[in-house]
């Protein structure tokens, strides 16, 4: 169960990360909340001396706490928390590195990019309402959101509307194709 | 923090159930290569001819037994590699990759020594029954070496299943030395010793594929 309690670390434990994480093992919502809370910005200022810009630490480090929470199981109180961790994080963020790489490689021109939103567009008999569209853009998290109306509705390059966004074209670029799955997944859910 | 991290803690947190914790990887890597041997002994009881007939008198066979000694050893430390690299780790890489490397110069080895003795005499053809038993041999214990590494959480995916073929072929060719009483250098370069290389490198892409560490389907966007 979810609490807002305050965070309880307990200083004098040898690793007392270690122990949240063998209470978070035992379904303790508390000191889990407390250990991902706490972690967080661990795993943030890993990956920013990785050298990762701004704009990806914050997708990097969501997915590694996700994968902390799939793989919780596989945590030996015998071993230092931090290590597991760390393990894990560089795994990821080598992950995620590789998948943008191979996504930046594969992705066409900005200006290739249908406007779909836009008046005329490609193909107005199959485009879809505009006022359906927006409620399934207003699904979509804030910053895929903005990025996708930057991009596509307001015409800005990937670069200027990641400047927009204080990320690098990179990122940008990133956070559209996530916006783009997750538009896509969110449009079949609505039946279309 | 970003207010979808806070999201994501809060999703994750929310109906919060205890897990079970995964064995030791010691436990678990004991666990599996007793039942993989004990799988192969009741293969070579119940499905083949039995051990060899000369097996008494290979036994006193200095190449014989260093070989088959080479080949536990290399087993067991794929075993053992296989095993350690499903649980996240970051001090150990450097560990992992030297017992991994050292099974490897192991099988390398025995490769080798059999292509400087063997020299230019080619393999009888017969040799496919042997290829076919060490194939047999694997097949159950490797599935069970990918459902308990996929029960963990490989860092190094692609490793892991080679680790993982390697050992599971390792113990394979452990128990084709007690079977095929053909000890014919070209005979086991070709049908024994290369097909567990061989296997071993299609593990890397199998481990790449299989042994992914994948997000909660639940929470994951």
């Amino acid at each position: 169960m979810a609490s807002n309690t305050t965070p309880v670390i307990n200083d004098n434990h040898p690793d007392p990360l270690g122990l949240l994480m063998q209470k978070a093992q035992g379904g303790d919502a508390v000191a889990y909340r407390t250990l991902l809370n706490t972690v967080t910005p661990l795993i943030k200022s890993y990956l920013r001396t990785r050298l990762f810009s701004r704009g990806h630490i914050d997708d990097i480090a969501q997915e590694i706490l996700l994968a902390i929470h799939a793989v919780r199981h596989t945590y030996n109180p015998e071993q230092p928390f931090k290590n597991w961790m760390y393990g894990i994080s560089r795994h990821k963020a080598i992950d995620y590195m590789r998948k943008a790489t191979r996504q930046n490689a594969n992705e066409t021109n900005d200006v290739e990019f249908e406007t779909f939103m836009a008046d005329g567009a490609n193909n107005p008999e199959e485009a879809l309402e505009t006022k359906q569209l927006r409620a399934c853009l207003e699904k979509l998290p804030d910053k895929q959101r903005k990025i996708l109306l930057l991009t596509k509705v307001e015409g800005f390059s990937m670069a200027e509307a990641g400047k927009q966004l204080g990320m690098t074209e990179s990122a940008a670029k990133v956070a559209a194709h996530r916006a783009y799955k997750k538009l896509k997944e969110t449009l079949i859910d609505d039946g279309y | 923090m970003t207010t979808d991290t806070d999201k994501l803690i809060s999703d994750l947190t929310k109906d919060l159930k205890p897990v079970k914790r995964l064995p030791r990887v010691a436990l678990r890597a004991g666990l599996w290569a007793v039942f993989t041997l004990g799988a192969i002994a009741v293969a070579i009881c119940a499905f083949t001819k039995g051990p060899r007939e000369d097996l008494h008198t290979a036994a006193h066979n200095h190449v014989f037994c260093c070989e088959t000694l080479a080949i536990l050893v290399a087993g067991v430390l794929a075993t053992v590699a296989a095993f350690r690299l499903c649980v996240p780790d970051v001090k150990v890489r450097g560990v992992v990759q030297a017992m991994t490397g050292l099974a490897t110069f192991i099988w390398l080895t025995l490769i080798g020594a059999q292509v400087h003795r063997a020299g230019l005499v080619p393999p009888e053809p017969a040799g496919e029954p042997c290829l076919t038993d060490l194939s047999l041999f694997m097949a159950v214990p490797l599935l069970g070496a990918v459902f308990m590494v996929m029960r963990a959480a490989s860092v190094f995916p692609a490793l892991a299943g080679y680790c993982a073929v390697l050992a599971t072929g390792s113990f394979g060719a452990l128990g084709m030395r007690l079977l095929c009483a053909n000890d014919e250098p070209a005979h086991l370069l070709v049908w024994h010793f290369l097909p567990v290389m061989i296997f071993a490198l299609c593990g890397l892409p199998l481990g790449k594929i299989l042994l992914k560490m994948q997000p909660p389907k639940k929470i994951a966007t």
